[in-house]
């Protein structure tokens, strides 16, 4: 699975069975509370289950006006 | 998870300061209610009226041009930009108001310090400093309000969010700016001119949060990098403190900002404040001194070179 954060590099995150969002990304150190979750385009909520074949798009809050 | 509101779609965002998960179709009425709401309280667009908003190219300001297109389409509708000359930043995110100004064919210009006033602000970021952000904030909004009074608009819009106002609330609260937090509202100023253009806030109700979903939802992706002196603003510390408050006590800031809107707003007409606004006496736009803020910062880089 595909975890892209704007202006970072992607990180390729295997995911052996279907896992929450929130999961992935607390193992990762992602605070989620400054990001918008997007799965393969789609803006989804941090309960969302995602597979290895998926692409996590997370897009910063704050981001100037 | 379902929407909580209609129960059938698949929710797709979190509302936290309402304990809510809310499905697209939902959220979009949520929103799209919620802004045209505080448009009529405070009567802050009206139809016909010629409007330009002030585009940034971030989410906010596009968010608040989609929105005036949409809600208002028989009013004139302007998009204007500025160039502060910040390299790396600003020209990036110029890009987007571009970009989406074609999409949506919004008429737009962009207006740089740089043909302005003489000079870009990366070129006096090294003697400035820590001031560098309300240098900045003076000449931006100098120059959008003498562009859009030249345009002949009768409103400016901006796209300051909720988190935006609330910080301004308590950064005049922190530092005992009674006058600038009676300056801030729904239409920013105190004092009416004609060579002022009123600056109305549509989205002042809305976290930021929301923005966002509301605009990739809408099709409007434009993340861009932080800007590179906001390491040296004050509002960046005050933006954190509120942003840690919030998250372990969700609705803190509408709560703040309804506080505001309650006592301040109500009280703001009991204050006396000179009927008659005094003109710069070098550029002759509308100053409360004898010269001036742009006027005399203009002045003193002048003096630099």
């Amino acid at each position: 699975m595909l975890v892209k954060r704007f202006g970072e590099r992607a990180l390729e995150v295997k995911v052996k069975k279907r896992r929450k969002i929130k999961k992935i990304l607390k193992q990762l150190g992602i605070d989620l509370k400054n990001y918008v979750i997007l799965k393969n385009g789609e803006v989804v909520l941090e309960e969302e289950y995602v597979s290895n074949n998926d692409e996590i798009e997370l897009i910063p809050v704050a981001s100037g006006g | 998870m379902k929407c909580e509101v209609c129960k059938k779609e698949k929710a797709i965002v979190k509302l936290y300061h309402l304990n809510k998960v809310i499905g697209k179709r939902c959220f979009l009425r949520y929103f799209e209610r919620k802004v045209l709401r505080e448009i009529r309280r405070w009567k802050l667009v009206k139809e016909g009226e010629k409007i330009v908003v002030a585009t940034s190219g971030g989410k906010d300001s596009l968010t608040a041009l989609f929105l005036m297109k949409k809600f208002f389409p028989k009013n004139e509708v302007i998009a204007i930009a500025i160039n502060e000359g910040i390299r790396g930043y600003r020209d990036e995110t110029l890009k987007n108001v571009r970009k989406y100004c074609d999409a949506w064919k919004i008429p737009y210009f962009i207006f740089s310090f740089e043909e302005e006033f003489g000079f870009g602000l990366d070129s006096i970021a090294r003697e400035k400093g820590s001031r560098i952000c309300s240098y900045c904030g003076v000449l931006r909004r100098y120059l959008i309000n003498k562009k859009a009074r030249e345009l002949k608009a009768k409103k400016v819009v901006v796209g300051h969010n909720l988190d935006d106002e609330v910080q301004s609330i308590l950064m005049n609260v922190f530092r005992n700016d009674l006058l600038n937090l009676l300056k801030l509202g729904p239409i920013a100023g105190i004092l009416k001119s004609t060579k002022f253009i009123p600056r109305v806030k549509p989205l002042r109700k809305m976290y930021e949060r929301e923005i966002m979903v509301y605009a990739l939802l809408n099709g409007i992706y434009a993340p861009h990098r932080a800007c590179p002196y906001v390491k040296f603003s004050y509002r960046d510390k005050v933006r954190n403190l509120l942003n840690e408050y919030e998250w372990e006590n969700p609705g803190t800031k509408i709560k703040i900002l309804k506080a505001f809107d309650d006592f301040f707003l109500k009280h703001k007409n009991k204050w006396k404040f000179p009927k008659h606004i005094p003109t710069c006496k070098f550029c002759g736009e509308p100053s409360s001194t004898e010269i001036c803020k742009a006027c005399r910062i203009i002045r003193e880089l002048d003096k630099l070179k």
